[in-house]
């Protein structure tokens, strides 16, 4: 699956498209970690344990984009956007979305 | 005593309705999405790329949809118990899910007959936090994009 | 560029599982991890409450007494403020060390409490109920002994750490935290009963020695055990044990 983000593959054509896919997740992590960057907080720095959250969640939006592209039968996504929010206290949302394209 | 009486029972209603309301949602929004495949909503701005040959564009305009939904007492005692205990939090992803596949489905449905919906963006926004003792977990979604109509 | 519509089958964004299992996993994890914390956390408090020293206490006293001076009946705490006062001479001189002071505040409740400080908070409510003089005095000798068991700090050590624990953790809001805390309020009157149990007995020492009986505690327990229609179960969610089982146990002490 080749993944971009402008509006075609460089050096490819797109043949078709299949409309937006998209994939989304909201994560937490366990209270030990929420406590450690509570006091982190205080010193400033780094907040290890949500840099790694928020790649996991970034990671696993991602890869269910991609699924949802594979079950189209598309062969690369463009144009993709990634978002986040914040409804749940302490857990990380992400949201990508881009358009399903196959291309030659 | 009576706190815990009132909190079970909002469980129990929150569970048993909420969940039926859930259900009821996703069979319209999949009803609904059948029903509107055929327009394609693509997040490309360039008009080249999207522009079948040999067409030339009638109409372009912003349509919009929106959308705001709430959990349910029941996920939202789930949820602050998933915060304790690593890993997904399933009662606010179905409450995503489902708000912004409402919100594409409006901006589609809202669109007088295009041919195709293009530069598509998504906004998420959390409305209702800490605005009273019982944080309200719900959320605005905000689908628009630009509706083009070809020439015939 | 040709557009092909095409249906998912499947919804990838929700991870799969049913909320109710969910929630039954959750809550084993969740409880199990509060109650060991919360007992180590008891534990440590009340080892630290005989510590606590005089100055600190009578501190922490002046902060309460500045919400409970509030409707306050001076007529009636001075005649109960008499009757400690006649409990000094028979006190240990570490209970001594206390200067014991009587509120009655106007309170439909029928309760009696035991602040930091040697603060003795009782309602009118309570009042109304008692019909004799040596009633009165089991009860306030009920508040010394909780005085003598040093159980205002402890309660109120406890307390402080289920709070602070779960507004820490989960954010003054959250509908989480008054779950919790109401369970940890259920646990915390659990404990109490005993340290009621050891007021009690404390009590009825204490009368024995000043008055040579212990006439008042029985009278108010028979009382209360006439007037309670409730069901026995409902003792269950109570912070004192049910009144027929304090009866016994005070008979059994005579």
């Amino acid at each position: 699956m080749i993944l971009t983000n402008v509006e075609s593959v460089p050096g490819k054509t797109i043949k078709q498209h299949f409309g937006i896919v998209s994939g989304s997740t909201v994560r937490a992590k366990h209270v030990g970690r929420d406590i450690m960057a509570g006091l982190k907080n205080i010193v400033g720095g780094e907040l290890k344990g949500y840099t790694e959250l928020l790649q996991e969640s970034r990671k696993q939006a991602t890869d269910r984009m991609i699924k949802q592209a594979e079950e189209l039968g598309a062969n690369a996504i463009v144009n993709i956007r990634y978002a986040t929010s914040s409804v749940a206290q302490g857990a990380s949302e992400l949201y990508v979305y881009g358009t399903a394209v196959q291309v030659v | 005593m009576e706190a815990l009486v009132v909190f079970f029972l909002l469980l129990i209603f929150g569970y048993t309705i909420g969940s039926i309301n859930e259900k009821n949602h996703y069979k319209s929004i999949e009803e609904r999405e059948k029903k509107t495949l055929p327009l394609p909503v693509v997040n490309m701005k360039k008009v080249e790329d999207i522009l079948k040959p040999g067409k030339k564009i009638a109409s372009a305009e912003l349509v919009t949809g929106s959308v705001v939904v709430s959990i349910d007492y029941f996920k939202r005692i789930l949820a602050s118990l998933k915060n304790l205990v690593a890993g997904n939090v399933r009662s606010y992803e179905t409450l995503i899910d489902r708000g912004r596949r409402e919100a594409i489905l409006r901006m589609k449905e809202a669109a007088d007959s295009p041919d195709i919906i293009m530069n598509l963006r998504i906004e998420t926004s959390t409305i209702g936090r800490s605005a009273n003792r019982n944080s309200i977990g719900s959320i605005e979604v905000l689908a628009y994009g630009t509706a083009i109509k070809y020439q015939y | 560029m040709k557009y092909t519509p095409k249906t998912l089958k499947n919804n990838v964004n929700v991870t799969p599982g049913s909320p109710l299992r969910e929630l039954i996993k959750l809550l084993a994890w969740v409880v199990g991890g509060l109650v060991a914390l919360y007992i180590i956390l008891g534990l440590v408090v009340s080892m630290m409450a005989p510590h606590i020293s005089l100055k600190v206490e009578t501190g922490m006293g002046r902060l309460f007494n500045n919400h409970i001076c509030v409707n306050e009946i001076k007529k009636e705490s001075k005649r109960l403020q008499k009757l400690v006062d006649g409990f000094y001479p028979f006190l240990t001189s570490d209970d001594r060390r206390l200067n014991y002071k009587v509120f009655v505040t106007q309170n439909s409740q029928v309760n009696a409490m035991a602040l930091p400080g040697g603060t003795i908070v009782v309602f009118s409510g309570l009042l109304n109920k008692v019909s004799s003089q040596s009633e009165l005095t089991f009860i306030l000798a009920h508040e010394l002994g909780h005085f003598h068991n040093r159980d205002h700090l402890k309660g109120l050590g406890r307390a402080l750490v289920a709070l602070v624990l779960s507004v820490t953790i989960l954010g003054e809001n959250s509908s989480a935290t008054n779950f919790i805390f109401n369970s940890i309020v259920q646990v915390e009157m659990k404990f109490s009963r005993n340290q009621e149990k050891a007021a009690d007995l404390y009590a009825v020492g204490l009368l024995k020695k000043r008055y040579g009986n212990a006439k008042g505690a029985l009278e108010f327990m028979k009382k209360l055990v006439r007037e309670e229609k409730r069901w026995k179960l409902f003792y269950y969610f109570s912070s004192h044990p049910h009144p027929a089982y304090r009866l016994k146990y005070i008979r059994n002490a005579l």
